[in-house]
């Protein structure tokens, strides 16, 4: 995949759309005016009829009830009743009628309950207005009748009242106005992004159909990729703008025009809110995108495109509506939902401000969601059908990719993979390791991870020897590896104990959690059951999955320096905490650099089964010495024996040449990669 | 010179339908080759199998020495394929679609606006050329989606119906252009319901009928194979609609 033709094609397309009415008024005129001008419309309308509605007195009529009776006098000193006495009339004339009957009948006994019935319509809000005055009248009342009976037998008031209740909100002004925030802001914010991506994600796809330009589009030399990827940009562009205009706008409506009080709530949006909003509306504005392409690329014309998408839009907007409510909260389960995991990640940045793990979580679920939808939106604009005008269908999908004498999986193929791998591992794999850390590992390594990536290849028929890089190494890259395995566990080792304290202070409870996590055998048995599952699995498993498919894949279309980064990147994600992120990703880039090298899976084998096993065995001696002091001498060690073993690592000839794998090995050029 | 389209016992079905039957044939730098037959006859699936749009399920094509399969994107940068329609992009100028199709083509920079500058002047575009696609005439469209065929100078072109729809100066227009791209040595197959165009400007003619193959040969042969002096009672006559005489 070429960056400047991805380039070239989202350029022409946002030049497109800007030039369409429909699109800018979509991106530009509902987010910045329409939404805010709804908003304060409906504040304002609102308030108004409140003032007016509390402006009007409660016509109240008191049936069985006489001039001088003591709650009809007292009923009558409160302005806000217009209290008349008379027969029983149709409630409709009046906004509550009160009957005294039981009362009257009984004389007043001054010791007794009287009965009092209020009759009311509670459609009617004057009739509810008029409710809630009287039930705040007649507790008045009781409140001084009560009071005047205690103290005509000489009791304390206090023998009424056992309970003197104080009500305090520990939450301070600004939390609670970014409750109210919460719920409206998200949701505002996902509708926003998900009518912006809408119209272009039809206009780019089904509309170039409808056109007749899509075939000159493919007859030119670029990939479906290339093609569905600048399509993609332009429409997550469009969404950003829509977003962010709507972010701005309500920024501006709350902070300038003066609506950032509301009653003693204050809706502010600060800076730290404002960049986590920032990052957010990214995530989604990114996922929407994608998804509407996704779905977009297999219409037929305009009106089919609207026919799928509509119900899309709908399955978008009611998981959100339902993320709204009061009770949803973020855990790591919503975390992987697509949608819901953005607007409950907002609700909890408005009301406590970042949670990293799980700003992290989002961010990664959603960019692997993501990646997903793009594959599949690839896939299905790659289709004939869709080339030559028709329908295309999600059936097709199922279709392998190989063509004649295809060796290595495809990019779209890798990420895919990666992706399904991310989600299984995240549900099957956490639901395994919390019943048995152990057993669950096993499981998800060996059945989770390795079996499915072997069927894979073998349903795409793959070069197994190629895809998973199983030559033998060098001596000196084998020497390499076993250095570098020996040693970079102690600089990740401080590197680890390093962040936290440092950087990215991890929660208490979590450390506390993981630490419960790991109980160290007791016998030699033991020990090689926990190395057999934590150090030599891992090394196989992870291995034939980062620095096998995923590599590979990615080889068809990076150069060496991204394909390192990028398999160094996806497999730093896979851990799933913001806090090994950084130790993992540099392990990735040592065995993705093993392996570039070397074109040995072997040797990132033998540093990843030994920088798990001497990490697990010797890391909380190091850990000690760490806390206690930095320990020079061992670090200096450690550091001198991975440079020897980056120089010899260095010294080995890739196999794999230094520019990315494109065209003139005829085999590979597939219509996967078209 | 050597055959630049060169479609080996091509087959593609669509369901049930076989719409092209084991087509062979071959086109030769320097020539026109008009592809005919009635509605329905397969030339719009073959072109599309040739232009890399669709996958033969049997057989091969090469174009320039590029098997479709195997090296599509080499295939698409050796050729110029004008579809059907004019498969413009109705709110771009002339200008800035023959640029677009310029950088997907990966033209140098310094030598794209050369370029489009001879192919305004090539194609008469002037003074049409700042307007936007959509506000174009049919003619003036045909003229900007073959001068988009022929942007990266292609040694092999092909042209679906180029004439279609247009009156008879830009029918004269395209079918010189067609003739300036022979002398420059391209290969130039187009489809055409058109006789008299094909009388015109082809070298040789590729007949198809039902999928199959029925004729390939010059105009001359066409008349000799029927007996016909007429190219329309020539054309008939292989698609098995007339007798030969």
């Amino acid at each position: 995949m070429r960056a400047s033709i991805v380039k070239v094609i989202a350029l022409k397309e946002l030049l497109e759309s800007l030039r369409d009415r429909r699109t800018l008024f979509l991106m530009i005129f509902v987010p910045i005016l329409m939404y805010p001008a709804i908003l304060i419309l409906v504040t304002q309308v609102a308030s108004m009829q409140d003032a007016e509605l509390r402006e009007k007195t409660s016509k109240i009529q008191v049936v069985n009830g006489e001039e001088h009776h003591p709650l009809v006098e007292f009923l009558r000193q409160n302005g806000e009743l217009q209290v008349e006495l008379g027969a029983a009339a149709a409630v409709e004339d009046y906004d509550a009628i009160i009957d005294l009957k039981s009362w009257s009948e009984a004389g007043h006994p001054s010791d007794d309950s009287h009965r009092i019935i209020v009759n009311f319509r509670s459609v009617e809000e004057t009739s509810r207005l008029a409710r809630d005055r009287l039930n705040l009248a007649f507790q008045t009342w009781q409140q001084e009748e009560v009071a005047r009976r205690l103290e005509s037998r000489s009791l304390p008031t206090t023998l009424a009242k056992p309970l003197d209740i104080v009500v305090e909100d520990a939450s301070n002004s600004a939390q609670r106005g970014g409750f109210l925030l919460g719920s409206i802001l998200p949701f505002l914010v996902v509708v926003t992004v998900l009518l912006g991506a809408f119209y272009p994600a039809i206009d780019l796809t089904a509309g170039e159909k409808e056109r007749g330009s899509i075939q000159t589009l493919f007859s030119a030399p670029i990939s479906t990729m290339e093609i569905v990827g600048g399509k993609y940009l332009a429409v997550l562009t469009i969404a950003l703008i829509s977003g962010m205009a709507n972010l701005a706008s309500m920024t501006l409506m709350l902070g300038t025009i003066g609506l950032g009080k509301l009653g003693d709530l204050e809706l502010k949006l600060t800076a730290p809110t404002l960049a986590a909003l920032f990052i957010t509306i990214v995530v989604i504005a990114f996922f929407f995108a994608s998804l509407v392409l996704a779905v977009a690329v297999i219409a037929r014309d305009f009106k089919d495109a609207q026919n799928l998408l509509t119900p899309v839009m709908l399955l978008c907007i009611i998981p959100g509506t339902i993320a709204q409510l009061p009770g949803f909260v973020l855990t790591p389960s919503l975390a992987l939902i697509p949608g819901v995991n953005v607007i409950l990640l907002m609700k909890e940045i408005l009301v406590y401000g970042v949670n990293w793990q799980s700003l992290f979580l989002v961010v990664s679920s959603s960019f692997v969601t993501t990646i997903l939808a793009l594959v599949v939106a690839s896939k299905l604009f790659g289709q004939e059908e869709v080339i030559v005008g028709n329908r295309g269908s999600i059936k097709l999908l199922a279709r392998p990719t190989g063509v004649r004498g295809q060796k290595l999986p495809a990019i779209s193929e890798a990420l895919a993979w990666y992706s399904v791998g991310f989600i299984l591992l995240f549900y099957v794999g956490t639901w395994t390791q919390s019943r048995d850390l152990l057993w669950g590992l096993l499981i998800t390594l060996w059945v989770v991870l390795l079996l499915p990536t072997l069927g894979l290849s073998r349903f795409l028929k793959l070069d197994l020897k190629e895809t998973f890089n199983l030559r033998r190494p060098s001596l000196r890259a084998a020497f390499a590896a076993l250095l570098l395995g020996s040693s970079c566990w102690i600089l990740v080792a401080a590197l680890n104990l390093w962040l936290p304290e440092n950087v990215l202070p991890m929660p208490k409870e979590m450390a506390e959690e993981m630490a419960k996590l790991f109980v160290e055998p007791s016998s030699t048995a033991g020990w090689a059951w926990v190395l057999f599952v934590m150090a030599v699995s891992p090394g196989i498993c992870e291995e034939a999955m980062f620095r096998g498919f995923v590599f590979s894949g990615l080889r068809r279309g990076l150069s060496p320096v991204l394909l390192v980064l990028v398999t160094a990147l996806t497999f730093g994600a896979f851990h799933m905490s913001i806090y090994r992120l950084f130790g993992t990703t540099m392990l990735g880039l040592v065995m993705g650099l093993l392996v570039y090298r070397s074109g040995s899976i072997w040797t990132s084998a033998l540093f990843h089964a030994l920088n798990n096993g001497l990490a697990l065995l010797f890391g909380e001696r190091i850990g000690e010495q760490l806390v206690g002091g930095f320990p020079i001498g061992v670090f200096a060690g450690a550091f001198g024996v991975a440079a020897v073993g980056f120089v010899l690592i260095g010294l080995e000839k890739s196999p794999f040449g230094k520019s990315k794998l494109e065209a003139p090995a005829r085999v590979l050029a597939t219509t996967a990669e078209q | 010179m050597g055959a630049l389209i060169r479609v080996e016992n091509v087959s593609r079905r669509y369901g049930e339908v076989e719409a092209v039957k084991r087509l062979s044939f071959e086109v030769a730098g320097g020539e026109i080759v008009g592809l005919l037959g009635p509605n329905g006859a397969g030339k719009t699936t073959a072109l599309r199998m040739m232009a890399t749009l669709l996958k033969p399920d049997e057989g091969r094509i090469v174009i320039n020495g590029h098997d479709t399969l195997e090296e599509p994107r080499a295939v698409r940068a050796e050729l110029g394929y004008q579809t059907g329609d004019t498969g413009l992009y109705g709110r771009l100028t002339p200008v800035e679609f023959l640029r677009y199709f310029a950088r997907l083509n990966e033209t140098p920079r310094e030598r794209i606006e050369e370029r489009i500058g001879q192919l305004v002047a090539e194609f008469d575009m002037d003074e049409f050329v700042g307007r936007r696609c959509s506000e174009l005439s049919t003619g003036q469209k045909q003229r900007v989606s073959i001068a988009r065929a022929l942007l990266n100078d292609p040694p092999v072109v092909i042209l679906d119906e180029p004439t279609v729809g247009l009156d008879i100066v830009s029918s004269a227009f395209v079918l010189d252009s067609l003739r300036r791209g022979r002398d420059a040595g391209r290969g130039i197959l187009f489809s055409t319901h058109i006789l008299s165009e094909v009388e015109l400007v082809c070298d040789r003619v590729v007949i198809m009928h039902k999928g199959e193959h029925r004729f390939s040969g010059s105009l001359e042969e066409m008349r000799s194979t029927t007996g016909m002096q007429s190219l329309s009672k020539a054309f008939l006559c292989l698609i098995g609609e007339l007798a030969a005489s």
